[in-house]
Protein backbone atom coordinates (compact mmCIF):
# COMPACT_ATOMS: atom_id res chain seq x y z
CA UNK A 1 0.00 0.00 0.00
CA UNK A 2 1.39 3.02 -1.13
CA UNK A 3 2.10 6.09 1.91
CA UNK A 4 0.53 9.12 2.01
CA UNK A 5 2.77 12.00 1.63
CA UNK A 6 3.51 13.72 4.78
CA UNK A 7 2.48 17.14 5.51
CA UNK A 8 5.02 19.96 4.57
CA UNK A 9 5.77 20.42 8.17
CA UNK A 10 7.40 17.41 8.51
CA UNK A 11 9.85 17.77 5.84
CA UNK A 12 10.58 21.19 7.96
CA UNK A 13 10.83 19.34 11.48
CA UNK A 14 13.35 16.72 9.64
CA UNK A 15 15.45 19.90 8.13
CA UNK A 16 15.57 21.31 11.75
CA UNK A 17 16.44 18.08 13.70
CA UNK A 18 19.29 17.59 11.17
CA UNK A 19 20.73 20.80 12.24
CA UNK A 20 20.12 19.49 15.42
CA UNK A 21 22.45 16.36 14.78
CA UNK A 22 25.74 18.47 14.09
CA UNK A 23 25.56 18.90 18.00
CA UNK A 24 26.93 15.19 18.47
CA UNK A 25 29.88 13.93 18.33
CA UNK A 26 30.47 12.84 14.20
CA UNK A 27 31.45 9.55 14.95
CA UNK A 28 28.02 9.20 16.52
CA UNK A 29 26.41 11.08 14.01
CA UNK A 30 27.90 8.69 10.96
CA UNK A 31 27.42 5.54 12.43
CA UNK A 32 23.85 6.86 13.48
CA UNK A 33 22.38 9.67 11.99
CA UNK A 34 20.27 8.66 9.39
CA UNK A 35 18.71 6.69 11.82
CA UNK A 36 18.31 9.02 14.09
CA UNK A 37 16.34 10.67 11.45
CA UNK A 38 14.33 8.18 10.63
CA UNK A 39 13.36 7.37 14.10
CA UNK A 40 12.40 11.57 14.23
CA UNK A 41 10.38 11.10 10.92
CA UNK A 42 8.50 8.31 12.12
CA UNK A 43 7.53 10.07 15.32
CA UNK A 44 6.30 13.28 13.42
CA UNK A 45 4.34 10.60 11.18
CA UNK A 46 2.93 9.24 14.39
CA UNK A 47 1.20 12.91 15.59
CA UNK A 48 0.63 14.04 12.18
CA UNK A 49 -2.79 15.33 12.17
CA UNK A 50 -2.85 16.48 15.85
CA UNK A 51 -1.50 20.04 16.56
CA UNK A 52 -1.42 20.04 20.18
CA UNK A 53 1.38 17.16 20.08
CA UNK A 54 2.96 18.64 17.29
CA UNK A 55 3.72 21.47 19.24
CA UNK A 56 4.50 18.71 22.24
CA UNK A 57 6.91 16.66 19.87
CA UNK A 58 8.97 19.78 19.12
CA UNK A 59 9.27 22.07 22.09
CA UNK A 60 8.73 19.33 24.78
CA UNK A 61 10.29 15.99 23.32
CA UNK A 62 12.90 17.18 20.43
CA UNK A 63 14.30 20.18 21.94
CA UNK A 64 15.18 19.03 25.48
CA UNK A 65 15.95 15.20 24.04
CA UNK A 66 17.97 16.99 21.96
CA UNK A 67 20.48 19.37 24.44
CA UNK A 68 21.12 16.80 26.81
CA UNK A 69 21.61 13.72 24.83
CA UNK A 70 24.12 15.96 22.87
CA UNK A 71 25.45 17.64 25.70
CA UNK A 72 25.85 14.26 27.50
CA UNK A 73 27.41 12.27 24.51
CA UNK A 74 29.85 15.65 23.90
CA UNK A 75 30.86 15.07 27.57
CA UNK A 76 31.31 11.15 26.80
CA UNK A 77 33.72 11.99 23.69
CA UNK A 78 35.97 14.27 25.89
CA UNK A 79 36.75 17.59 25.31
CA UNK A 80 39.92 17.57 23.96
CA UNK A 81 39.52 15.35 21.35
CA UNK A 82 38.57 16.36 17.70
CA UNK A 83 34.74 16.62 19.25
CA UNK A 84 36.78 19.52 21.24
CA UNK A 85 34.82 22.19 18.71
CA UNK A 86 31.58 21.13 18.64
CA UNK A 87 32.02 20.93 22.81
CA UNK A 88 33.03 24.58 23.17
CA UNK A 89 30.49 25.05 20.51
CA UNK A 90 27.24 23.33 22.85
CA UNK A 91 28.95 25.30 25.44
CA UNK A 92 28.98 28.33 23.86
CA UNK A 93 25.36 27.79 23.15
CA UNK A 94 23.97 26.68 25.64
CA UNK A 95 25.31 30.07 27.73
CA UNK A 96 23.60 31.90 25.13
CA UNK A 97 20.49 30.23 25.37
CA UNK A 98 20.28 31.00 29.60
CA UNK A 99 21.41 33.87 28.80
CA UNK A 100 18.86 34.92 26.42
CA UNK A 101 15.82 32.75 28.73
CA UNK A 102 16.54 35.09 31.55
CA UNK A 103 16.02 38.17 29.19
CA UNK A 104 12.52 39.71 30.30
CA UNK A 105 11.34 41.00 27.00
CA UNK A 106 12.07 37.61 25.03
CA UNK A 107 11.26 35.17 27.87
CA UNK A 108 7.79 37.19 27.99
CA UNK A 109 7.46 37.21 24.16
CA UNK A 110 8.39 33.39 23.65
CA UNK A 111 5.64 32.55 26.83
CA UNK A 112 3.47 35.22 24.99
CA UNK A 113 3.52 33.80 21.72
CA UNK A 114 3.30 29.69 23.03
CA UNK A 115 0.24 30.84 25.21
CA UNK A 116 -1.34 32.19 22.17
CA UNK A 117 -0.34 29.21 20.12
CA UNK A 118 -2.02 26.82 22.48
CA UNK A 119 -5.21 28.76 22.94
CA UNK A 120 -5.20 29.12 18.95
CA UNK A 121 -4.97 25.41 18.69
CA UNK A 122 -7.54 24.70 21.32
CA UNK A 123 -9.72 27.10 19.29
CA UNK A 124 -9.88 25.37 16.05
CA UNK A 125 -10.50 22.29 17.58
CA UNK A 126 -13.00 23.40 19.14
CA UNK A 127 -14.19 24.89 15.71
CA UNK A 128 -13.83 21.79 14.41
CA UNK A 129 -15.50 20.28 16.38
CA UNK A 130 -18.70 22.77 16.86
CA UNK A 131 -18.58 22.49 12.74
CA UNK A 132 -19.15 18.71 13.26
CA UNK A 133 -22.05 19.21 15.62
CA UNK A 134 -23.93 21.43 13.21
CA UNK A 135 -23.92 19.18 10.89
CA UNK A 136 -25.34 16.68 12.30
CA UNK A 137 -28.00 19.06 13.76
CA UNK A 138 -28.59 20.49 10.50
CA UNK A 139 -29.79 17.28 9.18
CA UNK A 140 -33.21 17.83 10.32
CA UNK A 141 -33.39 21.13 8.88
CA UNK A 142 -32.62 20.28 5.43
CA UNK A 143 -34.69 17.58 5.70
CA UNK A 144 -37.99 19.26 7.23
CA UNK A 145 -36.84 22.36 4.18
CA UNK A 146 -37.31 19.56 1.72
CA UNK A 147 -40.76 19.07 2.49
CA UNK A 148 -43.79 21.08 1.46
CA UNK A 149 -45.74 22.08 4.80
CA UNK A 150 -45.55 26.13 5.89
CA UNK A 151 -45.06 23.85 9.02
CA UNK A 152 -41.88 22.32 7.99
CA UNK A 153 -40.65 25.27 6.45
CA UNK A 154 -40.95 27.20 9.49
CA UNK A 155 -39.11 24.91 11.83
CA UNK A 156 -36.33 24.34 9.48
CA UNK A 157 -35.97 27.97 9.63
CA UNK A 158 -36.09 28.17 13.19
CA UNK A 159 -33.47 25.31 13.25
CA UNK A 160 -31.52 27.06 10.87
CA UNK A 161 -31.46 30.04 13.25
CA UNK A 162 -31.07 27.82 16.29
CA UNK A 163 -27.53 27.37 14.67
CA UNK A 164 -26.85 30.84 14.30
CA UNK A 165 -27.81 31.45 18.02
CA UNK A 166 -25.72 28.35 18.85
CA UNK A 167 -22.58 29.85 17.36
CA UNK A 168 -22.96 33.43 18.23
CA UNK A 169 -22.86 32.25 21.88
CA UNK A 170 -19.64 30.20 21.20
CA UNK A 171 -18.51 33.22 20.02
CA UNK A 172 -19.23 35.32 23.26
CA UNK A 173 -17.22 32.19 24.51
CA UNK A 174 -14.14 32.63 21.81
CA UNK A 175 -14.20 36.67 23.58
CA UNK A 176 -13.46 35.50 27.19
CA UNK A 177 -10.20 34.24 25.97
CA UNK A 178 -9.67 37.64 23.91
CA UNK A 179 -9.87 35.85 21.05
CA UNK A 180 -12.41 38.12 19.01
CA UNK A 181 -13.47 35.24 16.42
CA UNK A 182 -14.17 38.47 13.34
CA UNK A 183 -10.26 38.28 13.71
CA UNK A 184 -9.08 34.87 14.09
CA UNK A 185 -11.86 32.77 12.59
CA UNK A 186 -13.43 34.97 9.57
CA UNK A 187 -14.64 31.98 8.19
CA UNK A 188 -17.50 31.52 10.66
CA UNK A 189 -19.08 34.64 9.02
CA UNK A 190 -19.94 32.16 6.45
CA UNK A 191 -21.38 29.53 8.24
CA UNK A 192 -23.33 32.32 10.01
CA UNK A 193 -24.52 34.19 6.72
CA UNK A 194 -25.25 30.79 4.64
CA UNK A 195 -27.47 29.37 7.74
CA UNK A 196 -29.66 32.95 7.88
CA UNK A 197 -29.72 32.75 4.48
CA UNK A 198 -31.60 28.89 4.78
CA UNK A 199 -33.26 30.29 6.81
CA UNK A 200 -34.52 33.29 4.89
CA UNK A 201 -35.26 30.67 2.14
CA UNK A 202 -37.00 28.69 4.18
CA UNK A 203 -38.85 31.22 4.98
CA UNK A 204 -40.17 32.67 1.96
CA UNK A 205 -41.75 29.48 1.16
CA UNK A 206 -44.18 29.62 3.93
CA UNK A 207 -46.88 31.77 2.29
CA UNK A 208 -49.69 32.94 4.44
CA UNK A 209 -49.77 30.65 7.19
CA UNK A 210 -52.58 30.96 9.54
CA UNK A 211 -51.40 29.06 12.55
CA UNK A 212 -49.91 31.88 15.08
CA UNK A 213 -46.75 29.64 15.88
CA UNK A 214 -46.11 29.34 12.62
CA UNK A 215 -46.09 32.63 12.10
CA UNK A 216 -44.18 33.58 15.38
CA UNK A 217 -41.74 30.50 14.47
CA UNK A 218 -41.52 32.38 11.22
CA UNK A 219 -40.57 35.74 12.72
CA UNK A 220 -38.06 34.33 14.93
CA UNK A 221 -36.49 32.68 12.26
CA UNK A 222 -36.45 35.87 10.17
CA UNK A 223 -32.91 37.23 10.11
CA UNK A 224 -32.85 41.05 8.65
CA UNK A 225 -29.18 40.75 8.15
CA UNK A 226 -29.60 37.71 5.87
CA UNK A 227 -32.51 39.90 3.58
CA UNK A 228 -35.23 38.57 5.70
CA UNK A 229 -38.43 41.35 6.34
CA UNK A 230 -38.79 41.47 9.74
CA UNK A 231 -41.24 43.81 10.03
CA UNK A 232 -42.96 41.85 6.83
CA UNK A 233 -43.09 38.81 9.47
CA UNK A 234 -44.23 41.23 12.89
CA UNK A 235 -47.43 42.68 10.77
CA UNK A 236 -48.47 38.92 9.98
CA UNK A 237 -48.16 37.80 13.41
CA UNK A 238 -50.04 41.15 14.70
CA UNK A 239 -52.93 40.26 12.13
CA UNK A 240 -53.64 36.66 13.34
CA UNK A 241 -52.86 37.55 17.10
CA UNK A 242 -53.78 41.22 17.50
CA UNK A 243 -54.23 40.87 21.41
CA UNK A 244 -50.86 38.76 22.02
CA UNK A 245 -48.56 41.28 23.53
CA UNK A 246 -45.83 39.21 22.35
CA UNK A 247 -46.19 40.53 18.42
CA UNK A 248 -46.28 44.04 19.66
CA UNK A 249 -43.02 43.37 22.02
CA UNK A 250 -41.23 42.17 18.55
CA UNK A 251 -43.12 45.25 17.16
CA UNK A 252 -41.75 47.38 20.02
CA UNK A 253 -37.88 45.78 19.01
CA UNK A 254 -38.28 46.06 15.59
CA UNK A 255 -39.03 50.23 16.16
CA UNK A 256 -35.98 50.43 18.55
CA UNK A 257 -33.61 49.02 16.46
CA UNK A 258 -34.23 51.49 13.85
CA UNK A 259 -34.60 54.54 16.08
CA UNK A 260 -38.15 55.19 15.61
CA UNK A 261 -39.61 56.93 18.97
CA UNK A 262 -42.79 56.98 18.14
CA UNK A 263 -43.20 54.08 16.57
CA UNK A 264 -41.99 52.37 20.20
CA UNK A 265 -44.49 54.42 21.95
CA UNK A 266 -47.19 52.93 19.94
CA UNK A 267 -46.03 49.54 20.31
CA UNK A 268 -46.07 50.18 24.14
CA UNK A 269 -49.40 51.19 23.92
CA UNK A 270 -50.71 48.42 22.29
CA UNK A 271 -48.71 46.07 24.15
CA UNK A 272 -50.24 47.41 27.64
CA UNK A 273 -53.53 47.08 25.96
CA UNK A 274 -53.18 43.94 25.36
CA UNK A 275 -55.18 40.46 26.97
CA UNK A 276 -51.95 37.98 27.05
CA UNK A 277 -48.55 37.06 26.67
CA UNK A 278 -47.87 33.82 25.10
CA UNK A 279 -44.46 33.49 22.69
CA UNK A 280 -46.21 29.87 21.80
CA UNK A 281 -42.85 27.56 22.96
CA UNK A 282 -44.78 24.63 23.96
CA UNK A 283 -46.54 24.11 20.50
CA UNK A 284 -43.25 25.33 18.63
CA UNK A 285 -41.00 22.27 20.92
CA UNK A 286 -43.35 19.89 20.71
CA UNK A 287 -43.86 19.95 16.42
CA UNK A 288 -39.94 20.63 16.68
CA UNK A 289 -39.35 17.13 18.61
CA UNK A 290 -42.05 15.37 16.84
CA UNK A 291 -40.48 16.37 13.49
CA UNK A 292 -37.19 14.99 15.07
CA UNK A 293 -39.09 11.67 16.02
CA UNK A 294 -40.60 11.59 12.77
CA UNK A 295 -37.45 12.48 10.31
CA UNK A 296 -34.53 10.64 13.00
CA UNK A 297 -36.03 7.54 14.21
CA UNK A 298 -33.06 5.87 14.18
CA UNK A 299 -30.36 8.24 15.40
CA UNK A 300 -31.14 8.88 18.97
CA UNK A 301 -27.73 11.25 19.33
CA UNK A 302 -28.88 13.56 16.46
CA UNK A 303 -32.20 13.86 17.93
CA UNK A 304 -30.73 14.56 21.34
CA UNK A 305 -27.95 17.26 19.79
CA UNK A 306 -31.60 18.56 18.37
CA UNK A 307 -33.05 19.00 21.84
CA UNK A 308 -29.97 20.41 23.17
CA UNK A 309 -29.83 23.08 20.34
CA UNK A 310 -33.22 23.82 20.65
CA UNK A 311 -33.46 24.37 24.40
CA UNK A 312 -30.19 27.02 24.10
CA UNK A 313 -32.20 28.60 21.08
CA UNK A 314 -35.17 28.88 23.62
CA UNK A 315 -38.19 31.27 21.44
CA UNK A 316 -34.75 32.70 20.21
CA UNK A 317 -36.54 36.23 20.90
CA UNK A 318 -33.49 37.34 23.68
CA UNK A 319 -31.85 39.05 20.44
CA UNK A 320 -30.94 42.14 20.62
CA UNK A 321 -32.03 41.83 23.85
CA UNK A 322 -30.82 45.76 24.74
CA UNK A 323 -34.06 46.45 22.53
CA UNK A 324 -36.22 44.38 24.62
CA UNK A 325 -39.09 45.63 25.58
CA UNK A 326 -38.72 43.71 29.44
CA UNK A 327 -35.75 45.43 29.56
CA UNK A 328 -36.12 48.96 28.33
CA UNK A 329 -39.39 49.46 30.76
CA UNK A 330 -36.51 48.69 33.84
CA UNK A 331 -37.05 51.03 36.73
CA UNK A 332 -33.65 52.15 37.24
CA UNK A 333 -32.65 50.39 40.96
CA UNK A 334 -32.22 53.58 43.74
CA UNK A 335 -28.92 54.61 43.45
CA UNK A 336 -28.18 54.08 39.93
CA UNK A 337 -28.35 56.05 36.96
CA UNK A 338 -32.28 56.04 35.63
CA UNK A 339 -32.51 54.54 31.87
CA UNK A 340 -33.32 57.28 29.45
CA UNK A 341 -36.60 55.08 28.20
CA UNK A 342 -38.60 54.88 31.59
CA UNK A 343 -38.67 57.86 32.87
CA UNK A 344 -40.25 61.29 32.89
CA UNK A 345 -43.06 60.30 31.20
CA UNK A 346 -46.12 59.11 33.73
CA UNK A 347 -47.74 57.73 30.62
CA UNK A 348 -44.94 55.28 29.42
CA UNK A 349 -44.11 54.42 33.30
CA UNK A 350 -47.75 52.98 33.29
CA UNK A 351 -48.21 51.55 30.49
CA UNK A 352 -44.83 49.44 31.42
CA UNK A 353 -46.32 48.70 34.61
CA UNK A 354 -49.30 46.85 32.42
CA UNK A 355 -46.72 45.11 30.34
CA UNK A 356 -45.18 44.00 33.93
CA UNK A 357 -48.50 42.48 35.06
CA UNK A 358 -49.11 40.57 31.50
CA UNK A 359 -45.40 39.37 32.31
CA UNK A 360 -46.16 38.39 35.60
CA UNK A 361 -49.37 36.54 34.54
CA UNK A 362 -47.10 34.68 31.85
CA UNK A 363 -46.90 30.68 32.00
CA UNK A 364 -42.89 31.44 31.22
CA UNK A 365 -40.87 31.33 34.02
CA UNK A 366 -38.16 34.04 33.21
CA UNK A 367 -41.20 36.37 31.52
CA UNK A 368 -43.11 36.01 35.06
CA UNK A 369 -39.65 36.83 36.99
CA UNK A 370 -39.25 40.07 34.75
CA UNK A 371 -43.07 41.00 35.00
CA UNK A 372 -43.01 40.71 39.09
CA UNK A 373 -39.72 42.58 39.15
CA UNK A 374 -40.44 45.34 37.78
CA UNK A 375 -43.75 45.27 39.83
CA UNK A 376 -41.81 44.55 43.53
CA UNK A 377 -39.23 47.79 42.27
CA UNK A 378 -42.41 49.98 42.21
CA UNK A 379 -44.77 48.86 44.69
CA UNK A 380 -42.54 47.35 47.32
CA UNK A 381 -45.12 44.88 49.35
CA UNK A 382 -44.38 42.30 51.59
CA UNK A 383 -46.98 40.14 48.76
CA UNK A 384 -44.55 41.77 45.69
CA UNK A 385 -41.76 40.97 47.54
CA UNK A 386 -43.45 37.34 48.11
CA UNK A 387 -43.95 37.03 44.36
CA UNK A 388 -41.30 37.78 43.14
CA UNK A 389 -39.30 35.03 45.02
CA UNK A 390 -41.73 32.47 43.96
CA UNK A 391 -40.99 33.82 40.98
CA UNK A 392 -37.10 33.81 40.77
CA UNK A 393 -37.34 30.25 42.16
CA UNK A 394 -39.32 28.98 39.47
CA UNK A 395 -36.67 30.76 36.85
CA UNK A 396 -34.21 27.69 38.31
CA UNK A 397 -37.05 24.76 37.50
CA UNK A 398 -38.50 25.96 34.19
CA UNK A 399 -38.51 23.42 31.73
CA UNK A 400 -36.37 25.37 29.37
CA UNK A 401 -33.56 25.78 32.17
CA UNK A 402 -33.61 21.96 32.93
CA UNK A 403 -30.64 21.06 30.63
CA UNK A 404 -28.60 23.92 31.67
CA UNK A 405 -28.94 24.10 35.72
CA UNK A 406 -26.04 23.21 37.38
CA UNK A 407 -26.13 19.17 38.12
CA UNK A 408 -22.70 18.97 40.24
CA UNK A 409 -21.61 20.23 43.15
CA UNK A 410 -18.08 19.45 45.16
CA UNK A 411 -16.41 16.50 45.38
CA UNK A 412 -14.50 15.21 48.73
CA UNK A 413 -11.34 17.08 47.30
CA UNK A 414 -13.18 20.34 47.53
CA UNK A 415 -13.76 20.42 43.50
CA UNK A 416 -16.66 21.55 42.05
CA UNK A 417 -17.74 19.37 38.76
CA UNK A 418 -20.11 19.22 36.52
CA UNK A 419 -21.89 16.96 34.32
CA UNK A 420 -24.18 17.43 31.30
CA UNK A 421 -27.12 15.42 30.10
CA UNK A 422 -26.51 12.33 27.89
CA UNK A 423 -28.07 11.83 24.77
CA UNK A 424 -31.44 9.48 26.00
CA UNK A 425 -31.97 12.10 29.31
CA UNK A 426 -32.30 15.07 25.57
CA UNK A 427 -34.22 12.66 24.22
CA UNK A 428 -36.88 12.06 26.79
CA UNK A 429 -36.82 15.62 28.00
CA UNK A 430 -37.48 16.38 24.38
CA UNK A 431 -40.51 13.57 23.89
CA UNK A 432 -41.73 14.65 27.46
CA UNK A 433 -42.87 18.25 25.38
CA UNK A 434 -46.85 18.43 24.58
CA UNK A 435 -48.59 21.32 22.72
CA UNK A 436 -50.33 22.18 25.61
CA UNK A 437 -47.42 22.23 27.97
CA UNK A 438 -46.46 25.98 29.93
CA UNK A 439 -43.00 25.37 31.25
CA UNK A 440 -43.80 25.16 34.94
CA UNK A 441 -46.02 22.16 35.49
CA UNK A 442 -43.74 19.17 35.50
CA UNK A 443 -40.22 20.32 37.55
CA UNK A 444 -39.34 18.82 40.23
CA UNK A 445 -36.35 19.19 42.60
CA UNK A 446 -33.94 16.39 43.00
CA UNK A 447 -31.22 16.03 45.38
CA UNK A 448 -27.88 16.29 43.63
CA UNK A 449 -24.90 13.99 44.15
CA UNK A 450 -23.67 16.13 47.33
CA UNK A 451 -26.61 18.07 48.19
CA UNK A 452 -26.76 20.44 45.53
CA UNK A 453 -30.43 20.38 44.15
CA UNK A 454 -30.70 19.63 40.41
CA UNK A 455 -33.50 19.52 38.29
CA UNK A 456 -34.83 16.45 37.41
CA UNK A 457 -34.74 14.35 34.31
CA UNK A 458 -38.48 14.23 33.12
CA UNK A 459 -39.85 11.14 32.49
CA UNK A 460 -41.49 11.04 28.91
CA UNK B 1 45.86 -18.75 16.20
CA UNK B 2 43.54 -15.79 15.73
CA UNK B 3 43.40 -12.73 18.16
CA UNK B 4 41.13 -12.64 21.12
CA UNK B 5 38.59 -10.31 20.64
CA UNK B 6 38.69 -7.74 23.54
CA UNK B 7 36.87 -7.54 26.55
CA UNK B 8 34.38 -5.12 27.10
CA UNK B 9 34.65 -3.22 29.92
CA UNK B 10 31.85 -3.15 32.22
CA UNK B 11 28.80 -0.87 31.45
CA UNK B 12 26.98 1.45 33.88
CA UNK B 13 23.48 0.77 33.06
CA UNK B 14 21.35 4.04 32.96
CA UNK B 15 17.52 3.95 32.90
CA UNK B 16 17.59 4.38 29.18
CA UNK B 17 20.02 1.81 28.50
CA UNK B 18 18.56 -0.59 31.16
CA UNK B 19 14.69 -0.55 29.17
CA UNK B 20 16.13 -0.69 25.69
CA UNK B 21 17.70 -3.97 26.52
CA UNK B 22 14.00 -4.94 28.07
CA UNK B 23 12.70 -4.10 24.96
CA UNK B 24 14.93 -6.26 22.79
CA UNK B 25 14.56 -9.57 25.01
CA UNK B 26 11.36 -9.93 23.33
CA UNK B 27 12.91 -9.95 19.87
CA UNK B 28 14.84 -8.11 17.50
CA UNK B 29 13.47 -4.37 16.71
CA UNK B 30 14.98 -1.56 14.73
CA UNK B 31 15.27 2.08 16.53
CA UNK B 32 11.49 3.18 16.40
CA UNK B 33 9.68 -0.02 17.33
CA UNK B 34 12.38 -0.38 20.21
CA UNK B 35 10.94 3.64 21.12
CA UNK B 36 6.99 1.85 20.81
CA UNK B 37 8.16 -1.07 23.25
CA UNK B 38 9.64 1.29 25.96
CA UNK B 39 6.33 3.14 25.78
CA UNK B 40 4.48 0.49 25.69
CA UNK B 41 6.43 -1.48 28.64
CA UNK B 42 6.05 1.75 30.63
CA UNK B 43 2.56 2.69 29.96
CA UNK B 44 3.84 5.58 28.18
CA UNK B 45 5.71 6.87 31.50
CA UNK B 46 8.78 6.64 29.35
CA UNK B 47 9.44 8.03 25.87
CA UNK B 48 12.85 8.17 24.47
CA UNK B 49 13.50 11.01 22.19
CA UNK B 50 16.37 9.92 19.30
CA UNK B 51 18.82 11.77 20.59
CA UNK B 52 19.22 9.16 23.78
CA UNK B 53 17.92 6.34 22.23
CA UNK B 54 21.02 6.65 19.64
CA UNK B 55 23.55 8.37 22.72
CA UNK B 56 22.33 4.79 24.51
CA UNK B 57 22.35 2.02 21.71
CA UNK B 58 25.64 3.60 20.75
CA UNK B 59 26.81 2.96 24.28
CA UNK B 60 24.95 -0.77 24.45
CA UNK B 61 27.00 -1.42 20.92
CA UNK B 62 30.18 -0.24 22.27
CA UNK B 63 29.91 -2.44 25.39
CA UNK B 64 28.88 -5.34 23.33
CA UNK B 65 25.87 -5.56 25.21
CA UNK B 66 23.74 -5.31 21.74
CA UNK B 67 24.60 -6.21 18.39
CA UNK B 68 23.42 -5.61 14.71
CA UNK B 69 21.48 -8.09 13.19
CA UNK B 70 21.43 -8.76 10.02
CA UNK B 71 18.06 -10.71 9.34
CA UNK B 72 15.36 -8.35 7.93
CA UNK B 73 11.54 -9.15 7.80
CA UNK B 74 10.56 -9.10 4.02
CA UNK B 75 8.28 -6.29 3.94
CA UNK B 76 10.22 -3.78 5.90
CA UNK B 77 12.33 -0.97 5.35
CA UNK B 78 15.38 -2.10 4.01
CA UNK B 79 17.08 1.45 5.26
CA UNK B 80 16.47 0.36 9.00
CA UNK B 81 19.00 -1.47 11.46
CA UNK B 82 18.04 -3.99 13.42
CA UNK B 83 19.57 -4.79 17.09
CA UNK B 84 19.13 -7.61 19.44
CA UNK B 85 20.77 -8.42 22.79
CA UNK B 86 23.17 -10.01 23.08
CA UNK B 87 24.57 -12.69 26.09
CA UNK B 88 26.25 -10.49 27.74
CA UNK B 89 23.46 -8.01 27.75
CA UNK B 90 20.93 -10.58 29.09
CA UNK B 91 23.83 -10.93 31.69
CA UNK B 92 23.73 -7.38 32.21
CA UNK B 93 19.55 -7.30 32.76
CA UNK B 94 19.81 -10.19 35.07
CA UNK B 95 22.33 -8.39 37.05
CA UNK B 96 20.66 -4.73 37.26
CA UNK B 97 16.90 -7.08 37.70
CA UNK B 98 18.50 -8.58 40.73
CA UNK B 99 19.98 -5.09 41.87
CA UNK B 100 16.91 -3.33 41.67
CA UNK B 101 15.34 -6.49 43.18
CA UNK B 102 17.24 -6.00 46.45
CA UNK B 103 16.76 -2.27 45.87
CA UNK B 104 12.93 -2.90 46.28
CA UNK B 105 13.43 -5.30 49.58
CA UNK B 106 15.36 -2.83 50.88
CA UNK B 107 12.97 0.15 50.27
CA UNK B 108 9.73 -2.51 51.56
CA UNK B 109 11.87 -3.01 54.58
CA UNK B 110 12.42 0.32 55.36
CA UNK B 111 8.95 1.86 54.57
CA UNK B 112 7.44 -1.17 57.34
CA UNK B 113 10.21 0.29 59.62
CA UNK B 114 8.61 3.43 59.28
CA UNK B 115 5.09 3.33 58.82
CA UNK B 116 5.12 0.52 61.49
Amino acid sequence: MRRLPDPAWIGFANRLFAAFLWLFPSDLRHAHGDEMRQVFRDRCREVAGQPARIAHLMFAEMLPDTVASASEAQWSAGIGTPGRRHGVALGVLLLAAGWLLFQDSISRFVLDWGHEVKIRIAHRQEVARLAAEEGLVRALPDALARETTPASKAIAAYFYRALYVHRIGFWVEGENVAMHPREHYAADLGVLVEDGARATHALAAIGGAEDPWIATLALQACETDAGCNRAQAVERLLRLEPDNAFGWAQAFKAASLAGDRDAKRRALSRMAAARYYDDHLGEILSEVFAASARLLPQDPHKRALVARYAAEAGSADTDYLQHDVRLECRSAPPGTRPATWNTGDPGIAADCLAVARLLAASDGPWNAYLGWREIDQREQTPATARALEQAKALTRHGRMNVGASPRGGVDAQGRTFWYPWDDAEWNRWAASWTPEMTELDNVRKRAGPHGKSAPPVPQG
Amino acid sequence: MPAASPTPEPVALTPAMHHILLALLQGERHGYAIMQAIESLTDGAMRLGPGTLYTSIRKLLDGKLIEESDERPDADDERRRYYRISGVGRAAVAAETQRLAQLVRFANRYASMVYA
